[in-house]
């Protein structure tokens, strides 16, 4: 039924098609005129940052939209394009805009003997666009304090942690395997670690992690003070960015590319798919003929 | 009527042709979905001991045993038979918001090791990049989304050595949820290696695909 179903659906499309193209290159059809376009306003980048130029785009107009600076800009702006088609200005807007209120600009153009007046309506922000930069936070042994450097069995140690997520503490020497870990204040952690009676392990090894940013090791022998061990790399930010996309194939649904190698296999496939079809069709006219 | 069922037929087989067709097609793609073998990569063992491990087909040898941690020596150049790399390697820090440098587009052929991590061989995982494609032209790591558990990766230090890993595991995230501290800084007590390209759909918007293909390794050889 799948196999049908895909067959069926491919061959609609391509009926349709050849419907569009035997209407192109014929007289049209009797078919009811279209209503008429109704011109639409569109600006970007909105909101913006007061003083910044902005791109207006109005559609439809048969005569170049035209109007007054209006509370947004500081002079009209002035429209480049073709009739019923985009019509496209960039103008600056007034550096005295205050963020958080809302401007109106309006325009009129003609759209066959009528006049649209179209009403355009803009917010300036403070930093528009501007993402805050990440917060560069780096874990090291500058992030943990200990209370002291003696391992001891039976005594304990103290860790004071400044980590912005959350953090954890594992170890071989303590009675148990991981530390329960209390929030002092935002950003700041405190544990306790007990160490365990007897004989502890050589080397006895203590991590402490801080989630998303990394680890510290702190390790130490028999009778020597507790010091630093292997510490994490500095975790690079976001993800690394490795190609320039430009194996790749433009897709219309949303701007998705995949790459060209595929985008060909998929005009083949879509080939032989639509030659099968163009197949079957010449067969079974033919059976109609004969 | 046995026009019609010869008809009906071959639009059966014909409809089932293009939806194998169509669904490979969606299936395909620079890792737009996970690969045949990229499933989540399960931890190795972490115990530093040789641990026997079960080869693939590009290494038919039935057990594979790990090696113990190198010391340092900065990667001069990767090799990878099963999908043709040879490439050599730069070094590669940190950008000024954070995030990683890249190799250069114009040197497609060129990976680059995260210099902050440890060296390949050394303890720890260490990472390397490379570009999928740039300046129209397949990159060193086009292929790495081909690589399956037990592939070989050679890594040429500047002391000479080479440092030789089997694939683990593959894994392609969205960029979104980049496993950066499984990546670059995961506690582990024997040598990995990771190598990281861009994978999945491309975004026009942002420039940059929206997936990473990553290879887990872990190094089973060192001369």
């Amino acid at each position: 039924m799948r196999a049908v179903r895909l067959a069926a659906t491919g061959a609609a499309a391509g009926a349709a098609t050849a419907v569009t193209a035997l209407g192109m290159a014929g007289p049209a059809l009797a078919a009811p005129e279209p209503a008429p376009a109704v011109p639409a306003v569109k600006v970007a980048p909105n909101p913006f940052k007061p003083g910044a130029s902005l791109t207006v785009k109005i559609s439809a107009c048969d005569t170049a939209p035209a109007g007054g600076a209006g509370q947004v800009f500081t002079a009209a702006p002035k429209f480049r394009g073709n009739a019923g088609e985009l019509w496209t200005a960039v103008a600056a807007t007034k550096p005295s805009l205050t963020p958080g209120h809302s401007y109106k600009a309006a325009f009129t153009c003609k759209v066959g003997e009528t006049t649209h007046k179209l009403t355009l309506t803009v917010n300036p922000s403070k930093e528009p666009g501007v993402k805050p930069a990440p917060q560069k936070f780096s874990f090291g042994y500058d992030d943990v304090e200990l209370s002291t450097r003696k391992v001891i069995p039976g005594k304990s140690m103290t860790f004071t942690i400044t980590c912005p997520t959350a953090v954890t503490i594992t170890g071989n020497g303590f009675t148990t395997k991981a530390l329960a870990v209390k929030t002092v204040r935002t950003g700041v952690f405190k544990a306790v670690g007990m160490f365990r009676s007897g004989t502890l392990p050589n080397p006895t090894v203590a991590t402490v992690a801080c989630k998303g940013h990394g680890y510290v090791k702190y390790s130490t022998k028999p009778g020597e003070a507790i010091k630093p061990g292997k510490k994490s790399p500095q975790i690079p930010a976001g993800a690394p960015n490795t190609g320039d996309g430009s194996l790749s194939l433009h897709h219309e649904d949303g701007g998705s590319m995949t790459p060209a190698l595929v985008g060909g296999g998929s005009a083949g496939a879509l080939a032989v798919v639509g030659g099968g079809l163009v197949l079957l069709r010449r067969r079974g006219a033919g059976r109609e003929q004969s | 009527m046995p026009g019609d069922t010869s008809a009906s037929a071959g639009r059966r087989v014909l409809g089932a042709a293009a939806g194998v067709l169509l669904g490979g097609l969606l299936l395909g793609g620079c890792g737009g979905g996970n690969t045949a073998g990229s499933a989540p990569p399960t931890a190795p063992g972490s115990s530093s001991a040789p641990v026997p491990a079960r080869a693939s087909a590009s290494a038919p040898a039935a057990q594979v045993t790990y090696a113990q941690p190198m010391g340092r020596s900065l990667p001069k150049s990767i090799r990878i038979p099963k999908i043709g790399v040879s490439a050599p390697v730069s070094q590669l820090g940190l950008k000024a918001d954070g995030t990683i440098q890249e190799p250069p587009l114009s040197r497609p052929n060129l990976a680059g090791w995260y210099e902050q991590g440890p060296t390949p061989g050394e303890e720890g995982p260490s990472v390397v990049l490379g570009h999928v494609d740039a300046n129209k032209r397949a990159a060193v790591f086009f292929k790495l989304k081909e690589l399956k558990k037990g592939d070989r990766i050679e890594v040429t230090r500047q002391d000479g050595s080479v440092a030789t890993f089997a694939v683990q595991g593959m894994e392609d995230v969205p960029k979104k949820s980049f496993p950066g501290e499984k990546v670059y800084a995961e506690d582990l007590d024997y040598a990995a290696l990771r190598l990281v390209t861009c994978g999945g759909a491309f975004d026009a918007g942002t420039g940059h695909y929206v997936n990473n293909t990553i290879a887990y390794a872990r190094l089973v050889d060192a001369t």
